[in-house]
Formats: C-alpha cells, sequence, structure tokens
C-alpha cells in the first residue's frame, strides 16, 4: 500500500512542480506589476497623460496615487484571487489524477498485480490528498517566503486562513470525488460513501440562507465575493469529476 | 487450472463474447486463436478478473476470477495486449516496485533481464515496442506463476528473441503451469501449444487437441469459411 501511494505521487511530480512553477510566476507577476505601476502614478506627465486620454478627474487620480504598489496587491489581487489560483490549480491536478488513475490502461497495469480495486483506489485517494496538501502547503509558504522578502505589511492571519482554507475546499473536491468513485465499487459503506457528499454539496448550496451553515462555507462567510466565485467553482468540479467517474462505475476496463 | 463456463460479457456497443466455455489444464498450453476483434482479449479480461461477466462463470483453481482477483493475481503473469507501464518509471524501478507487491526476490529477474538483454535503466516509455514487450515478458515471468495468461506476447520481438521466449514456455508447460495464450502466429501454436481453441465473433468455433489436426492453417480458415 505505501509502495502504491509512494509511486502514484512520484507518477504525477509534473503537475505537481507544474503547479508550483505557476504560482511563483504568479507572485513574481504581481510584484513587478505593482512595483511598476505604482510611481507612476505620482508622475506629473502620466497624470496628464490620464487626465488628456481617460478623462479622469484630479480626485480620481488623487485615490490611485494615494495607494502605493504594495497596498494595491494587498487589496486588490492578493487576498482575492490567490486562493482562487491555488484553487483553479488543485481542481487542475485533482482533475488529471484522477482522470489519469481511472483510465483503461493504467488500470490493467496495476490490477494485473496482486492490488484489490479497494486497496487502487483508496491508494489514489491517499496520495491525490497528500499531493493536494503538499501543493497548498508549499504556495502558502512560498507566498510568505515572497512578501518578506519584498518586505510586505500582511496580515498573516488573514493570509494563512485564506490559503490554507482554499486547500481544504480543494481536498473536499477530492474527497467527493473519491467518495462517489468508492460508492460505486459497492460494498459494505456504500451508503456512507454516497450520503456524505451530497450532504457536503448540500451545505455549499445553502451556505447563503443559513447563518450556522455559512460558517462552513469553504472562504470564510463575510468574504461574499470569494463565495461568488470559488463556490461554483467546487461545485462545478466536483459534478464534473463525478461524471468522469461515473463513467468508470464498477471499476471495470 | 483455468476453467471458463457459458461465459458471456457484452461491451456497450453489443459486442464482446458470447456463451464461452474451455478449459486451461495443468501442464497444458492452449493457443488462442482468432482474427483482430473477435473477443480474445475480452475472455482475458474477464479471466484476470478485470471485469465481470454478465453471466456464466470464469474459474482460476476453483476460484470466481472476479470477486477474487487480488489473491488470484498471487500466482498469475500477464501479458497485455495493449502494454502499459507507470509512467516516468525505469524497468529496474518497475521491477523492484513488482517484486515488492508481490514479495518475490529479484534473482529470477535478474536471469531474465540477462536472458532478453533488457535495458533496464531506460524509461520504459522511451523503449521501442519489442523492448516494452521484453519488460512486460519479464514483469511476467519474473515471479515464476502458476498461470500465465499472455496476449500476443510475442508481438514486437525479433526472431532470436521469439524463440527464446519459446522456450521459456516450453520450460514452464514441463514445470506443469497452465499457459493461456493468445496470437496471431501458427509457428508459435505448433511449437508450444497443446491444444488450440478458436473463437470467432465472440463465439468459440473450435476447441481440438493440436494432434488430431493436420494443417492448422486450413482448419483456421475452415472456421471462417475463406
Ligand atoms: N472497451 C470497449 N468498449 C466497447 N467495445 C469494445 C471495447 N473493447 C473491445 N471492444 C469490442 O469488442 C470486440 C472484441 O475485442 P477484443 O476482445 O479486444 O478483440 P481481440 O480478439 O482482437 O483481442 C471488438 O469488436 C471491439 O471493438
Ligand atoms: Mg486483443
Amino acid at each position: 500500500m505505501f509502495n502504491l501511494i509512494k509511486l502514484q505521487i512520484l507518477k504525477n511530480k509534473k503537475i505537481l512542480l507544474g503547479c508550483m512553477a505557476f504560482i511563483v510566476f504568479y507572485l513574481f507577476t504581481m510584484i513587478m506589476t505593482a512595483e511598476l505601476t505604482a510611481p507612476m502614478f505620482e508622475n506629473e506627465n502620466f497624470q496628464n497623460m490620464l487626465k488628456e486620454m481617460f478623462g479622469m478627474t484630479d480626485a480620481e487620480i488623487a485615490s490611485m496615487s494615494g495607494m502605493n504598489g504594495y497596498d494595491m496587491v494587498e487589496t486588490g489581487f492578493f487576498h482575492q484571487y490567490y486562493p482562487i489560483i491555488l484553487l483553479v490549480l488543485s481542481i487542475i491536478l485533482i482533475g488529471k489524477y484522477i482522470t489519469k488513475a481511472f483510465e483503461t490502461t493504467t488500470m490493467s497495469c496495476y490490477l494485473c498485480l496482486p492490488i484489490s480495486r479497494r486497496k487502487y483506489v483508496a491508494s489514489t485517494a491517499v496520495s491525490l490528498g497528500l499531493s493536494v496538501l503538499f501543493c497548498g502547503i508549499v504556495a502558502y509558504l512560498i507566498g510568505l517566503l515572497t512578501f518578506n522578502i519584498v518586505d510586505m505589511d500582511v496580515n498573516f492571519w488573514a493570509f494563512s486562513q485564506t490559503v490554507l482554507i482554499s486547500t481544504l475546499s480543494s481536498l473536499a473536491v477530492a474527497y467527493i470525488s473519491m467518495c462517489l468513485a468508492f460508492s460505486f465499487i459497492g460494498g459494505k459503506y456504500r451508503s456512507f460513501y454516497i450520503v456524505v457528499p451530497i450532504i457536503l454539496f448540500f451545505v455549499f448550496m445553502f451556505k447563503d440562507i443559513s447563518p450556522i451553515l455559512s460558517y462552513l462555507s469553504p472562504f470564510g462567510w463575510e468574504n461574499i465575493y470569494l463565495n461568488v466565485i470559488g463556490c461554483p467553482i467546487l461545485i462545478a468540479a466536483s459534478i464534473y469529476l463525478s461524471i468522469k467517474l461515473f463513467k468508470r462505475r464498477n471499476l471495470s476496463l | 487450472m483455468v476453467n471458463i463456463k457459458g461465459l458471456t460479457f457484452t461491451y456497450p456497443n453489443g459486442k464482446g463474447v458470447k456463451n464461452a466455455s474451455f478449459e486451461v489444464n495443468k501442464g497444458e498450453v492452449v493457443g488462442f486463436l482468432g482474427p483482430n476483434g473477435a473477443g480474445k482479449t475480452t475472455t482475458i479480461r474477464c479471466i484476470l478478473g478485470f471485469m465481470k461477466g454478465n453471466s456464466g462463470t470464469c474459474k482460476i483453481d476453483g476460484k470466481e476470477c472476479f470477486e477474487n482477483a487480488e489473491e488470484n493475481m498471487k500466482d498469475i503473469g500477464f501479458i497485455a495486449g495493449e502494454i502499459a507501464f507507470p509512467e516516468n518509471m525505469r524497468a529496474k524501478e518497475y521491477f523492484e516496485f513488482i517484486s515488492k507487491i508481490r514479495g518475490c526476490d529479484m534473482r529470477r529477474c535478474d536471469e531474465l533481464c540477462k536472458m532478453f538483454e533488457v535495458d533496464t535503466k531506460q524509461i520504459i516509455q522511451k523503449l521501442s515496442k519489442g523492448n516494452k514487450q521484453k519488460v512486460a515478458l519479464v514483469s511476467a515471468f519474473m515471479h515464476d506463476p502458476k498461470v500465465l495468461i499472455l496476449d500476443e506476447p510475442s508481438s514486437g520481438l525479433d526472431l532470436l528473441m521469439q524463440h527464446k521466449f519459446l522456450g521459456l514456455v516450453n520450460k514452464a508447460k514441463a514445470e506443469g503451469k497452465s499457459v493461456l495464450m493468445s496470437t496471431h502466429n501458427f509457428n508459435e501454436v505448433e511449437r508450444t501449444c497443446d491444444r488450440v481453441v478458436i473463437i470467432k465473433d465472440g463465439e468459440i468455433r473450435a476447441d481440438k487437441k493440436l494432434t488430431d489436426i493436420k494443417n492448422l492453417e486450413k482448419t483456421f480458415l475452415e472456421v471462417y469459411d475463406v
């Protein structure tokens, strides 16, 4: 079992590395953009150009130049997009992982060894979870490091919360999909595997209606913006992956 | 050893295997003949327990194939028609992985690698077709299984390797193993098999001892009314 998990993680290391590379690229671009654009608003020629070309008022320009680049990143991009980028990346990771793992050819090369279907699915689930967690934690560390280096005043707690929460919600997608996969295999715990994802779906759906349930929203209940973008992504991804798995329902080849 | 009774498996498009019955006894090599798309691979997948037949039974050593797939696999060596290997893995790592999962030692594997001249340091996906086939051969024989299920095992092998491979099959037969071999090569059948089973459009059309057949090619073509 341990060997199987190790193998599955190693097999997908390219996707994992791709995700990491993208995170680094994203943070780098973000900071460079901020560094370059912030001083421009202080420049009088640039201000005049904005007035002439876009008809901006003095007040508008003043409000923009009051903001330095780091503020822009922190308030604009950083808090709102970073978790979503992470989420999308994790979902790509999960999707690739699952479609690869349940391909006929891949499965036949494992099932011709003394490995049961149950063990195979379980090892896929565990290695998938570990990969997503790894991706999330590394993204978190890279984020912290980057913003430390450029000496930015980031609210660490808020940062930790958003990043870790988005990782956890990716894990939820993985979990739901794997639950559905398990439920297709059948056996003793079949109903459990079916009921749990359904309950989770309802938790996602009704988060805005019930104030208690809204605590369970993966993006925190006060951040409406994230909920509006993030939750549909989560639900769509879960449904997409379940449909993929449904085609493999008895894990036959 | 391998016992199939009235096995029927239908794919969603209506093709598959219909009411197939035959068996492979101990110390016997059975040739499984039929043109492309006849249902050889489908039958073999049922024997391996990858799929469950719609009706009929399929047993290895008295154990139902689908339910006891994990246990049965300990004694089966398998070469797939469409060979697939874990990605980004060197042949050596692959063999080590198998030996860990199966709990067998690497001695026999090393012997086989030497015999087939396998390049164990290369990533498997980068090997040519014949060399991949050799890796599959080694992985099927390395744990000295009681039952060998070979789906077009010699495709892509050069003549010398084919010769060595047939020697391996004959040795396994002498040791009392059961071998089911799907193939398109009559020469191979004549040199190793005791019995041939011919399948057409998912139905078994002939199940004969090789000694009862005067001309294999003629018999084969007769089944197909050519
Ligand atoms: N996964 C599949 N889905 C639907 N049809 C299939 C599938 N695999 C094989 N078939 C069909 O079943 C028939 C038997 O295929 P197969 O057993 O692979 O033949 P072969 O004797 O060449 O190994 C073929 O007509 C093929 O088109
Ligand atoms: Mg075939």
